[in-house]
Order: C-alpha cells, then structure tokens, then sequence
C-alpha cells in the first residue's frame, strides 16, 4: 500500500479483502426483492453484510438502513426527521464544525420550514460541552445534530452526554460518525443516541455506500421514496456489490481498529516530535489530548509557509498526499476552512495549515519517509521567503 | 491542479534571492490571499540584466514570479511595456479558476517594471 499517502480522512484505501468479496460477487447479479433464486443469493448477501454492520455498531439489524453514504445519511436524518414540523420554526441545536453535509441540510431546512438554529461554538482546542447544549435546549428544540469526529481535527465530541441531555428532554438526537466508525469503537448502545450515520469509504470500504442507524421506534420521512426497499425507509434496488465491501470492511474494522490505533496514537507522537525537531514554530491546531481525539488525524500550521504550497511540493517531489485548509478563490475572496475558523484561528494561520491523516497502512519507516520529505519541503520554501 | 509550466516553475524557481545593489525594487502583496514578492532589478546597458526575488505565496504566484523574471531578463523596458496580455496569458499556461489570480499578479508585475524609469 502507498506510504505516501497521508489523507485516510479524505478516504481510505480499499482493504484486499474487501476487494477480493467484491470481486467473488461481481457477477451476481440478482435483485435481492425478486423471489427467485438469484434474487435468494443477492439478498443474502444484503443480509450479510446488514448483520456485519450491526455487529460493528452492536444495533439491531432492522435498526440499519443503507444509503449511498455519509452525505445522504445526514441529509436524510435531518430533513427527515425535521419534515414533520414544516413552517413550525422547530429549532435544531448544531456545533460550527459540522461536515458540509450537516451544515446545508440544515441550512435548507431554515430556507425551506422556518427552523431556526443554534450553531455552538467549539473551544480553541476543537471541543464543545454537554452544558452547552443544555443551556441551548428550548421547548421547540426538535433536533440536536453533533458530529462524533471531526474530519479536518480529529476531535470527539461528548456524544453519551449530549445524548443524555437530548433524552432527558425528548430531543431527537443524531450524530455524524463518518470519521469515528471503523476507526474507535463506536456502540449505539452506549451512546444512546436515535441516529447515527457511517460510510464505508473511511474505513477501507467502497465508496458510495454507508448507512444510518435508527433507534428502535423511531421513524423518518423518507428522502428516497419508491419501491419500499429497506423497510420502506429508502427505496432503490440495493448496491449489493458495495454492501459486499462494506460488509467486509465492518468485519475486518471490528478485527483491527484497535491495534490499528495504538500504533497510529505512536506515529502521531513520533510525528509530533520529528516535527517539532524540524521546526519549533510548528504547531499543532486543535486539542492533543489522546483520549479525545482520533489517532491517526493532525492538523498542523507551518509559519510563513502555504499549505497549499508545500501540500503542492510534496505531492510533486515526493508523491505525498495531504490535505490543506485553505485554498485560493479568486483574488476577492479566500476559501478558508470553516473549523479552523471556528477554533479561533486567524486567516494566515489557516492559510499555513495542512492535515495529516494516517491510516492502517501508514508503517513507521513511512512517518520517517515524510519527515525527511518535510525537511526538504521547508528548505525549498526558506529560500524563497522574504525575510 | 498544475499545469505543466506551472508545476515546472513552482518546483524549480528561478532567479530566487535578493540583489545586492539593485537599480529597483518592486514590491507586490495582494491583501486578500496575503501573495507578497519582493523583486530586485538590475539594468545594464538599457536592459534588464538580472532580476532576483523572494515570494511568500501559493504554489501558483511562486510560479508566476518565477516564469516572469525568466521571461524579463535580457528584455528592455519598452519591450516588457509592449507585452501584450495575450502573451502573459500564454506565459502562464492554461490556469484554473482558482489560480486565475495570478493573471492580475503578473500584469502588475508587468507594469510595475514597465513603468520604472530605465537607467
Ligand atoms: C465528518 C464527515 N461527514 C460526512 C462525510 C460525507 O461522507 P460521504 O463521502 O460518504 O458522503 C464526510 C466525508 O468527507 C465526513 O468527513
């Protein structure tokens, strides 16, 4: 597997395993509604695959709907959920560090039923607490929607406690947990809350394919609708062939999430420090609080260099991949990320940010790989910087 | 992405440093996306002989200096002052939305030095 890569948030790898059940599938090509006997082998392999993602998420089976992925499960929990209180003003409490695809279903929620929103602030570590939610909470609070992990820092969210809260006040409680499952244990159980949505592509899975776990008893409006296909909540012939991987890649996430992030929770720390020994200056945005973040994410800024530069740089000296916090626009307007923006971070400092994201490939010999590439990196741009 | 000559330039700048006695000095920053370029200029004989620079900026704008000075070393003024902006579009290749900017960071590189009084 490539040891330049260092963008798992963006998307991970497909696992040779999960490619090989894939590939053993290909050509089956029943419709898993049909009575018949190619359709009896397609929805067997639907049935397989719902019960190695429920094993992962220790939710019942028909507590899991698959969608095309992380985007439209959230669409679908939010407007889904929010539908039934049309031109109601129903009020949805959110942090400001949600993934694109929270942000605008809610914001077409305002635009379309009148829902009012309460955006939460995060500390300058990335965090936001259970009290806040708390004190945002109105009578007419109807959805309280907050990612578990963050993509561009890594941190995690008090979802048991939030949950907790949106229970105690019969709010209906959805958490984004794209960029936690398959990587830290995620049990809905325990986190007690009435949706939760996942995609395989972050776990070594395909793309296009994920799901939205629904609490027993809860009911959504479909976005899909048609010809009743997953209990009628999202209709559509199913993508067998991707919940074969995705399947899969549940499986083999159950098997190696663990190890796989006390060795990651190491590169991060021998990242860190090789780092620091490259630069001082360099400093890592975001909370660094092992406990509270996920292992394999770092999100760093490099004084009076471009991240988009040198992301450029080592992507075309080295073949590394990594992913930048800002990028040009136009000369009028700056494209800035959001969450950095969010954490207090002012507009230079996000322009010389970049995220480091690892994965179950990355081996030690390539953090030093990187690292010796990050040298060289920020000789080229030393010469060029005016003093 | 990079075009070719963009990819080429921004890897490999040329002319990078500070002049030690230069004839002019140009400075260009552009306050929104924060580009700054600090260029030197030497003339020798009514032609630019050397040029040297120091740039703070994304890939793109290093690129554009860089292609510049290449581009201006060895000209006269009244021939950078001729330089339509047909030829600087074609200096920088095919550019994306995004790097669009660096067209305007290259014509005021132009008429910066277009509009020094040569020595
Ligand atoms: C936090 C988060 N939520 C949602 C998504 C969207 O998932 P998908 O790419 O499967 O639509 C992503 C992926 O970029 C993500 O990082």
């Amino acid at each position: 597997m490539d040891g330049r890569y260092f963008d798992y948030n963006a998307t991970t790898p497909i696992d040779p395993a999960v490619a090989a059940a894939m590939m053993e599938h290909l050509s089956e090509y029943g419709n898993p509604s049909s009575t018949h006997r190619a359709g009896k082998t397609a929805k067997q392999s639907v049935r397989q695959a719902r019960s190695h993602a429920a094993d992962l998420l220790n939710c019942g089976q028909s507590e899991l709907i698959f969608t095309s992925g992380g985007s439209e499960s959230n669409n679908w929990a939010i407007k889904g959920w929010l539908s039934q209180w049309k031109g109601r003003r129903p009020h949805i409490i959110t942090s400001s560090i949600e993934h694109p695809s929270v942000q605008e279903a809610i914001r077409y929620a305002m635009r379309e039923w009148e829902a009012s929103v309460t955006w939460l602030p995060v500390d300058g570590d990335g965090f936001l607490s259970a009290e806040a939610v708390a004190e945002a909470l109105r009578p007419e609070t109807k959805l309280i929607s907050i990612m578990l992990a963050n993509n561009e820092l890594g941190t995690l969210q008090p979802i048991r406690d939030i949950a907790r809260i949106a229970r105690a006040s019969g709010v209906f409680m959805h958490t984004d947990a794209v960029q936690a499952v398959g990587k830290i244990n995620v049990d809905v159980q325990e986190l007690g809350v009435d949706a939760l949505s996942f995609s395989a592509h972050k776990f070594y899975g395909p793309k296009g394919i994920g799901g939205l776990y629904l609490k027993e008893g809860r009911a959504l409006e479909p976005l899909v609708h048609g010809g009743g296909q997953e209990s009628g909540l999202r209709s559509g012939t199913e993508n067998v062939l991707a919940l074969v991987g995705l399947g899969e890649a549940c499986r083999l996430a159950r098997e190696e999430m663990e190890e796989t992030a006390l060795r990651l929770d190491e590169f991060k720390r021998l990242l860190a420090a090789g780092l620091t020994a490259l630069s001082p200056q360099i400093k890592q945005n975001g909370g660094r609080d092992a406990s509270r973040t996920l292992a394999g994410t770092m999100n760093i800024q490099i004084p009076h260099i471009r991240g988009e530069a040198l992301a450029a740089y080592l992507d075309h000296r080295f073949g590394i991949a990594l992913s930048v916090g800002s990028a040009c626009s136009s000369n009028r307007e700056k494209k800035l990320s959001g969450v950095l923006k969010a954490i207090g971070l002012q507009d230079a400092e996000i322009q010389s940010s970049v995220r480091i994201s690892m994965g179950k490939y990355t081996k030690r010999s390539d953090i030093v790989g990187f690292l010796e590439a990050m040298e060289q990196a920020m000789e080229h741009f030393c010469r060029l910087m005016p003093v | 992405m990079y075009n070719d000559i963009i990819a080429e330039h921004f890897m490999n700048p040329r002319n990078i440093g500070e002049l030690e006695h230069p004839d002019e000095r140009i400075s260009i920053g552009n306050p929104i996306c924060g580009d700054t370029i600090h260029l030197g200029v030497a003339f020798k004989d009514g032609r630019i002989a050397d040029m040297k620079y120091k740039a703070y900026g994304c890939a793109t704008s290093i690129a554009t200096v860089s292609v510049f000075s290449e581009f201006a070393i060895g000209k006269s003024v009244s021939e950078i002052r001729k330089t339509s902006s047909e030829d600087m579009e074609a200096m920088l290749g095919e550019l994306e939305p995004n790097q669009m900017h660096c067209l305007d960071i290259l014509s005021e590189l132009f008429q910066s030095l277009g509009t020094v009084k040569e020595v």
